[in-house]
């Protein structure tokens, strides 16, 4: 499991899909289920929050040729 | 024999005419001398022409005529600065920017090359189809070599023309598909004679400056072959090919697939649809993610009710079991009951035996006896006086009834007649 403080897009969307994997795997039970929703459920928090970033940044390089 | 004669050191100046000291005769070394520095003020020239000639000299030198119908005139150049050599042919129809010299040893005028552009839809395509084939060769275009992009870049490099339709294509779809992405510009000439060379400054600059970047998009709107040129470079190619971040290539021309779209790694028809391919769109992932969660909720409900499901039947065989066993009790006590009824009997019948035991051993009790009539008889030393010879004359003896004693003085003891 990724610690949080390093979690990008990328790897919370690979470990949620990766989550939901496991369950439609149907290799998973309750006692392994719960954990591992709730650990979904950050992750989904995570994703949300990133994703609700509307603007992108743009920062303009000095080139030889302008 | 004229004899021209001029002042050497002193570079012209101005527009005016070459000033000579006609005093200094000139040696021939010093004249060719004299004409190069002059030749220096014109500078960088470019002529169009079409090659008659051409020669390869020890894979260092490139010898060249350029005629137009007219005139012709020599072109001279160092293959290791004109990276695009190869695809120079005779009849091709060229551009060539470089400077006239003349050369020191024989005096014969070039123009030294400094590059040399197919020039022309003809010539274009030659160079082009050549330069794809040589490219092809060297494995510049594999499939294998193409690498994954990743699903949510965060850093982006944009390698376009300052306020072009291009950028702002793209600037906008990227926008609109996923925010908080950091996009550093690097503003390039996408076309002309400087536009290669900015392309490749560009790709240095982010493979020297960064090491996290997730990606280069290099993009510009349609045009025609010729405005697509530095597209076409050898330089462009492996300035890519070099690129130690994935490229995507997003260059607005559909009828012709560009060099740099061969060789990149993710080919977009487009700026726009560059920044569609390189951004997953936000609305996706949130609905994937939201599907995600009930499929997990759906799975996970299953496996309660299921468990719920298994809690009830264990209960209830529990139930079962207990019914059973508190049949197999009764049974149990009912067999015992039995049991002890049996005991019970046969304690009974113990007990009657006991009764008639007691019975006997009431008969036994010597008391009984003595009730019949007999005596014990005890000399005078309280010994029970089983024979006369246990009784001396003039003794005490005692002699037990029932109800009492008898304390009796012996006169005399007679043994019995046998």
């Amino acid at each position: 499991m990724t610690k949080d403080n390093e979690l990008t897009l990328s790897k919370a969307f690979d470990e949620l899909e990766k989550i939901t994997a496991e369950f439609e795997g149907g290799d998973i039970d309750l006692e392994k289920g719960v954990p591992k929703f709730k650990r979904g459920l950050e992750l989904a928090k995570f994703l949300k929050e990133k994703l609700s970033k509307i603007e992108n940044e743009i920062e303009e390089i000095k080139s030889n040729f302008l | 024999m004229a004899v021209y004669r001029a002042e050497l050191g002193s570079v012209p100046k101005g527009d005016g005419p070459l000033k000579t000291n006609m005093e200094k005769i000139f040696t021939v070394s010093e004249f060719n001398e004299f004409i190069n520095v002059y030749l220096n003020q014109v500078g960088e020239v470019a002529l169009e022409g079409e090659i008659s000639q051409i020669n390869i000299s020890q894979g260092k030198w490139l010898f060249m005529t350029v005629k137009d119908e007219n005139s012709s005139v020599e072109v001279f150049g160092v293959l290791s600065s004109l990276p695009n050599y190869s695809f120079l042919e005779e009849g091709m129809l060229v551009h060539i920017y470089g400077v006239p010299r003349l050369y020191q040893k024989t005096g014969r005028f070039s123009i030294s090359a400094l590059q040399i552009l197919p020039a022309g839809e003809g010539s274009l395509k030659i160079a082009l189809e050549k330069l794809k084939d040589k490219l092809e060769k060297e494995g510049l275009f594999d499939e294998s070599r193409k690498r994954p992009l990743p699903m949510f870049p965060q850093k982006i490099g944009l390698i376009t023309a300052k306020n072009s339709q291009a950028y702002h294509d793209f600037i906008k779809v990227l926008k609109a598909r996923m925010g908080g992405i950091k996009i550093f510009f690097y503003p390039i000439q996408v076309q002309g004679r400087e536009s290669a060379k900015s392309i490749v400054e560009a790709f240095d600059f982010f493979n020297n400056n960064f090491s996290d970047m997730d990606l280069l998009v290099l993009c510009r709107g349609g045009g025609s072959l010729e405005d697509l040129q530095s597209f076409n470079t050898e330089e462009t190619a492996r300035a890519i090919y070099a690129s130690k971040f994935p490229v995507v290539c997003g260059i607005g021309h559909e009828k012709d697939i560009s060099i740099a779209d061969m060789v990149c790694d993710l080919r977009a028809s487009t700026p726009s649809n560059a920044a569609e391919l390189i951004a997953t769109q936000k609305d996706y992932v949130l609905s994937k993610v939201s599907s995600d969660f009930s499929f997990m909720y759906t799975i996970l409900n299953g496996l309660k009710n299921q468990r719920i499901n298994t809690v009830h039947k264990n209960i209830m065989l529990l139930e079962k079991a207990l019914n059973l066993k508190a049949d197999n009790i009764k049974a149990l006590i009912s067999k015992l009951n039995f049991k002890f009824e049996k005991f019970g009997l046969s304690v009974k019948y113990a007990l009657s035996k006991v009764g008639e035991s007691e019975r006997l051993l009431q008969s036994l009790d010597y008391k009984n006896v003595l009730k019949r009539g007999f005596s014990i008889t005890y000399n005078q030393e309280g010994q029970i006086a089983r024979s006369v010879d246990n009784i001396k004359s003039n003794s005490k003896i005692t002699t037990s009834l029932y109800d009492g004693k008898i304390i009796s003085l012996v006169e005399e003891t007679r043994p019995s007649q046998l």
